[in-house]
């Protein structure tokens, strides 16, 4: 029988739990690589992808060329064709274009880089500090588990 | 996804209004997704520069809502039998502000997957850029110290009396 505050077995209520989270992360490394989600689709099956528009948000500039530059988001590296003023490595950038199967490559036609994502960061880093903060003001850890203080 | 700072001070800013126990709960609540979906990359890619290891992705869709029940669930498990439910909730609650606020930004169609796994399709509000909580972060860090700062000196005075009241020995 369950008792009164749920969670009869704790202990299998959290095996289900994080067996499921892992089982979603496992799905999203499959969705990853079979180009379901992520970026890695035109790569995959470059002739079903050419001529089709294709928008990239928040992408890493890996490597920067004359003509051409590389974008990276998670494991992947795309090559895009298009003017490289105003990109510095490490820079994330949201952009659009064509992708073309014979280059293996998206021909750009738009692109804007993505400003703030160092203060971003920083504000993260800032974000987890305050949270290590406030965390002990509000728990305490007894012998039947976490209390809520107050 | 908006920043940290932001997601912590949708939360905070109003918590000092109330007198919620919990609310810590809902502040880690609002942190989650990012803590989960986030931060393990990348701390593996820091550590994939001193030693060579296997590239995971996926992570990313840890941030979506039933992965994030699933959490819930299973750091709500870890209290003390009487305080399992309200954990629950408040982590829910906090979790649900943390969506709430990354489903308003425009990634150019690349949303935020709100039924994964059930379904892979993604969605997004658009109604913000991507970048502008950055901007607003400052101001709401300010404002949510000012408003912490006014409930703890109003609580203080309210204490004060009680303290000061002469002994009736």
């Amino acid at each position: 029988m369950h008792s009164a505050e749920g969670f009869g077995r704790p202990w299998f209520v959290r095996i289900c739990a994080l067996g499921f989270m892992g089982l979603c992360l496992g799905l999203g490394a499959w969705g990853n690589a079979t180009g379901r989600v992520g970026i890695a689709g035109p790569l995959l099956d470059p002739q079903a992808w050419d001529g089709r528009e294709l928008t990239l948000s928040l992408v890493e500039v890996r490597a920067i060329e004359a003509d051409s530059f590389e974008v990276r988001k998670g494991a992947v590296t795309l090559r895009v064709m298009g003017p490289t003023t105003g990109l510095e490595v490490g820079r994330e950038v949201d952009l659009g274009g064509t992708w073309r199967a014979d280059t293996l490559s998206l021909q750009q036609e738009w692109r804007t880089v993505a400003e703030g994502r160092a203060t971003k960061r920083r504000l993260g880093g800032f974000g987890l500090v305050l949270l290590l903060v406030v965390l002990p003001l509000g728990l305490r850890w007894t012998e039947r588990g976490w209390v809520i203080r107050g | 996804m908006a920043d940290l700072v932001t997601h912590l001070c949708v939360v905070l800013l109003p918590g000092a209004l109330v007198r919620a126990r919990g609310l810590v709960l809902v502040a880690l609540g609002a942190t989650l997704p990012d803590l989960t979906a986030r931060v393990p990359p990348i701390v593996l890619e820091s550590v994939g520069q001193l030693v060579e290891l296997p590239e995971l992705q996926g992570w990313s869709m840890l941030h979506e809502p039933l992965p994030q029940v699933a959490l819930c669930v299973a750091l709500a498990s870890t209290f003390a039998p009487e305080d399992r439910r309200r954990a629950l909730v408040c982590l829910l609650l906090g979790v649900a502000t943390h969506i709430g606020l990354d489903v308003l930004q425009d990634h150019h169609g690349w949303g935020y997957a709100l039924a994964f796994p059930l379904h892979w399709g993604v969605y997004e509000l658009g109604w913000i850029g991507s970048q502008a909580t950055v901007d607003w972060a400052p101001w709401l860090a300010a404002a949510t110290g000012l408003a912490w700062l006014v409930r703890l000196r109003s609580s203080l005075q309210g204490r004060a009396p009680a303290a000061s009241e002469p002994s009736r020995d």
